[in-house]
């Protein structure tokens, strides 16, 4: 019974190398086959939901052992990483519940005439992406779950850029995945201290452990995932990439990684038990989350948008019912707000759907809000979501552009002069233009001089003036100084400028500081 | 005292007028939804369509038949007991591809693909057994054919290298020149050309695109992309479809685009993205929006006869725009909002390029004096550079940005520029080059079932008016014949 754990994720990856290779290696044309693609797909996902859903009724009659092993991955020293899975509890009910979503999208996909030609690609991704997340969930150590985090990453990154002609797609895409990668920051580090301090890196040994930790350990561990967690369901500082990511070939993706924050939580919590302040934490974000996707949600004017921002809301309410140690509630909340959201992300897709439903009349707005309704500085605030996205790119993004810039700038100006390129081997001529003034008898230096005209008697004193001036400045100042002087004395004004520029943006105060500290400690 | 100037009655009364145009010109010239009868149909599907024998020859040659214009029957040229007429090549254009190649893409072609030792891999079946009647050998027929269009065209067999360019001979550059004829070379005559091109660029404000639209063609910033998330968030509220909670506060009492000026001055997004001149624009904005329609075009630098067209423009870009729904004063409101958006990003782009302001004056004057960067970015983001250009090109753009710090660089990239588009190796200006006439030609005779041997027995004039008769056959006149070939078609089946 344990073994159908394997088949959960193993058959949609199935799929996707089946579909994935044909569509490489030219063995199916793209049109001809996009049924069969979509039949590969939806036969792959539905059997994966299956198989789910078998597991979980074993599990539920008490017919499984909780674990699953098929081997080792990896051994060295203390290192053991073996491909293993878990069989039984909340990652088999919330897998169940993801592998019948991830059905439905492949199902309802096949049947959307405006697929068409990229349903080869689509198809590939829905695959991948379904055995990435069922890895998630299902695996019985971290190293697992960080795989089908990264591979989920890759995937919500070509399903959100799934437009890449348009530049909005190709930037929502980055800015998910840059989000995305914050969070494994956090669980990288948080994996790396759970093998230094517990010498193991299975979920199972974690929960068994956690009497060995102290305080300060389980503090450091719990809000390391914590920082994961934060990341990869849509918490505050993170919200907005829930709704960057809607515009997407597959809303519900989004909507379903969202919530594998909740499954790292969940396997977190007997370390949470130890950590009062990791729980303080996780409540707090948790609260302040569901304020700011609550008053954001009042203005927004589009459908996906809405549904992201109260998709967030009610994960900070999970994040809650964390902080006060409802595990139950919050594995019981999660399953079933993953399954409504995702359905009310399909209907959103369903073109017939939309065009026939009647307009929904817009909720009233809450009494509590009411009071401030007709503010400008509340109403702006809302509507521009807090400025959460442009805070994050004044302070972070635009000064680590620049410095690329300047990195850039740093690069073709002093490393390649000073590494040196190729010259051409002759170098006679690049331009048909020097090729006019070396060989042709009106050569710049043979034309009068047209350093003024003009007509009538007015503009030819003028010009006799200023050519008189001109012969001055050219036969007593510039050959006096030497005809490069003012030439490099131009370039080094220039470059001082650019010096001086760089010199005062704050971003290289700071590297400085940091250095001066770096040096003296 | 600028806010009287601009509610003064002249420039409202311009300002509704264009507006009362506006109304009447965009249900018919909104690109995003043209009327379903006068949709051409993509040629990709016409061409599915006769590969899937929706459409035959027969219905073809009636399509032909029936446009006089096209004059299908007229006989170009005899070759022995074969006649070539105009239908034949119309037939082929509609059934095949022959766009011309960039010389770097046939280059390619040549190197990696054996397009040259066997025949064409769309010909049809009963053209391919024709040309290899007489001999099986597929590889001297394609090569002997290129070897032949090659010489009546006085092409040379061997190519030449984008990068050659970097390194001309004397007697190459002097060759080449004689080539070119009366084509300026100097560097004064470039800025020439460049000063008349960036004239005809300018007189576009306003009839074909607005300054955003002059920005994206000189830097490949599109405004629209900061500017329309923006607005949509802000025009939804506008709209018939309201499922927002919170109503914009007092926009049903005193309109959209005066309950959205009250709400900016507590919009931190101006100050965050650094837009320069945030707060003198927010001073100065007048609270009607006709007025701030006329204050924002004068402080674009847009001239008054060019309003109507400016704003015609700017309509055309609005986002999901829906001619039942915004009319009379509601799109004054949208397109104030847009044009206060335009001006706040175009001022940060402006700056940021070229340390000046948003301003078709201020842009006039800058580029007048930087013609050597005009060309370069002009071209650059037009796409039509050769590689080894583009990345010169991007990187003296990223390394200085503006001519004003780095002035010989600039026009030496210019030059070469120039010089490229002398050179033969550049395709626009040369009509016979490999990649247009002869790599055309190659294909069409092909399709004709034109062997290398009766090729020969052509004059070079009779091979350009097969080429003229295919230039003429544009893809207006093709549409015209796919559509009444369907026509022929489907009275066919009703019938």
């Amino acid at each position: 019974m344990d073994a159908l754990v394997l088949l959960i994720p193993f058959l949609p990856l199935c799929a996707a190398l089946i579909i994935g290779v044909a569509a490489s290696s030219g063995l199916l044309d793209e049109k001809a086959s996009a049924h069969l693609n979509a039949d590969i797909a939806i036969g792959a996902t539905g059997l994966s939901c299956l198989m789910a859903l078998a597991l979980s009724v074993g599990d539920w009659l008490g017919k499984t052992s909780g674990y699953f092993s098929v081997g080792q991955w990896l051994g060295s020293d203390t290192l053991d990483i073996r491909i293993n899975f878990i069989s039984s509890g909340f990652p088999v009910w919330l897998a169940a519940v993801f592998a019948l979503l991830l059905w439905l999208v492949g199902w309802q996909a096949s049947h959307d005439p405006q697929r068409g030609a990229g349903g080869q690609r689509f198809f590939f991704i829905l695959c991948l992406f379904a055995a990435a997340i069922q890895t998630l969930v299902l695996s019985a150590n971290m190293i697992g779950t960080l795989a089908g985090w990264q591979i989920s990453g890759w995937c919500a990154y070509l399903l959100v850029g799934y437009a890449y002609g348009t530049p909005a797609a190709t930037g929502n895409a980055c800015r998910v995945f840059i989000a995305q990668q914050i969070g494994t920051i956090g669980l990288l580090i948080g994996i790396s201290l759970c093998y230094i301090w517990l010498d193991n890196v299975n979920w199972a040994r974690l929960a068994l452990a956690t009497e060995d930790l102290g305080i300060g350990q389980a503090t450091g561990v719990s809000l390391c995932f914590t920082w994961a967690a934060f990341a990869l369901s849509a918490q505050l500082p993170f919200t907005p990439w829930l709704a960057r990511a809607m515009p997407t070939a597959m809303p519900a993706s989004p909507v379903i990684m969202s919530h594998a924050g909740i499954y790292l939580l969940w396997q977190l919590h007997p370390v949470f038990e130890q950590s009062p302040f990791a729980r303080a934490v996780l409540g707090i974000v948790g609260v302040l989350t569901a304020l700011y996707c609550s008053i954001i949600g009042l203005t927004q004017t589009d459908y996906k948008n809405g549904l992201a921002y109260a998709t967030a809301g009610q994960l900070g309410l999970m994040f809650l019912e964390a902080a006060l140690g409802w595990w139950q509630i919050m594995a019981g909340h999660c399953c079933l707000h993953v399954l409504l959201r995702c359905l009310q992300c399909l209907r959103a897709d369903d073109k017939a759907q939309r065009t026939a439903a009647p307009q929904i009349p817009a909720p009233p707005i809450p009494s509590v809000i009411a009071g401030i309704g007709n503010r400008y500085w509340a109403f702006t605030s809302s509507l521009q979501g807090f400025w959460l996205e442009p805070i994050i790119d004044w302070a972070l993004v635009n000064p680590v552009r620049k410095m690329a810039q300047d990195l850039c700038y740093f690069d073709s100006q002093i490393i390649d002069r000073l590494m040196g390129s190729p010259e051409p081997a002759i170098r006679t001529l690049a331009t048909f233009a020097q090729h006019d003034e070396t060989f042709s008898e009106t050569n710049y230096s043979g034309t009068p001089n047209g350093f003024a005209l003009g007509n009538g008697l007015a503009g030819k004193l003028a010009q006799w003036a200023a050519t008189l001036m001109h012969g001055f400045e050219d036969r007593f100042v510039t050959r006096g100084l030497g005809s490069g002087s003012i030439h490099w004395l131009r370039k080094m004004g220039y470059a001082a400028n650019r010096f001086e520029l760089v010199i005062i943006r704050p971003r290289y105060l700071v590297l400085f500081v940091g250095i001066t500290f770096l040096v003296a400690f | 005292m600028r806010d009287k100037a601009f509610n003064s009655p002249d420039s409202i009364a311009l300002i509704t007028h264009a507006l009362s145009q506006l109304d009447a010109l965009l249900p018919v010239q909104m690109p995003q939804q043209p009327p379903a009868d006068r949709t051409p149909l993509p040629e990709n599907l016409a061409r599915a369509g006769y590969r899937q024998d929706r459409i035959n020859d027969h219905e073809l040659n009636l399509a032909l038949a029936s446009l006089p214009y096209l004059q299908a029957g007229q006989t170009l040229c005899t070759l022995g007991q074969q006649t070539i007429n105009r239908s034949a090549i119309y037939r082929c254009a509609l059934k095949f591809d022959f766009s011309p190649l960039p010389i770097s893409q046939l280059q390619w072609l040549m190197a990696e693909q054996p397009i040259l030792s066997q025949l064409q891999t769309d010909l049809p079946p009963t053209v391919r057994q024709q040309l290899l009647a007489d001999t099986s050998d597929e590889a001297s027929l394609a090569s002997g054919l290129w070897a032949v269009l090659l010489d009546k065209l006085g092409q040379e067999q061997d190519g030449l290298h984008c990068e050659a360019l970097l390194d001309l001979a004397p007697e190459q550059a002097e060759q080449w020149l004689m080539q070119a004829g009366s084509q300026p070379v100097a560097h004064e005559d470039t800025q020439l050309q460049a000063r008349l091109q960036w004239q005809a660029l300018l007189d576009k404000v306003g009839t074909d695109f607005t300054l955003g639209g002059l920005l994206l063609a000189l830097s490949g910033i599109d405004m629209l992309t900061s500017v329309n998330p923006q607005l949509n968030r802000i025009c939804a509220y506008g709209m018939a479809t309201k499922i927002a909670a919170w109503p914009m506060p007092f926009s049903d009492q005193v309109g959209l685009y005066a309950a959205w000026r009250a709400t900016l001055p507590y919009d931190a997004n101006l100050f965050l993205h650094e837009l320069p001149g945030w707060q003198q624009v927010l001073l100065e904005m007048p609270d009607d929006p006709l007025a701030t329609l006329a204050y924002q075009l004068t402080e674009l630098g847009i001239a008054p006869s060019r309003w109507p067209g400016y704003l015609h423009c700017l309509a055309l870009e609005l986002p999901a725009i829906h001619t039942d729904q915004v009319t009379g004063p509601d799109l004054a409101d949208y397109l104030a909002i847009r044009l206060t958006l335009d001006r706040l990003w175009l001022n940060q782009a402006c700056r940021d390029l070229w340390k000046v302001e948003a301003n078709l004056n201020t842009l006039h004057a800058y580029f007048n004096k930087n013609l050597s960067e005009f060309m370069v970015r002009q071209h650059l983001y037009q796409g039509s550079l050769p590689e080894y250009l583009t990345h010169k090109a991007e990187a003296l753009i990223i390394r200085s940005g503006s001519e004003r710090s780095n002035r010989e660089d600039w026009q030496q990239l210019a030059d070469l520029i120039q010089t490229w588009q002398i050179s033969p190796i550049a395709q626009c200006q040369m009509t016979h080059s490999k990649g247009n006439s002869v790599w055309r030609l190659f294909r069409l005779c092909q399709h004709l079932g034109l062997t290398p041997s009766l090729v020969d027995g052509l004059a070079r004039e009779d091979l350009l008016a097969l080429l003229a008769v295919l230039d003429g056959f544009d893809d207006p006149a093709r549409n015209a014949v796919w559509q009444a070939a369907y026509q022929h078609h489907y009275s066919k089946v009703s019938g």
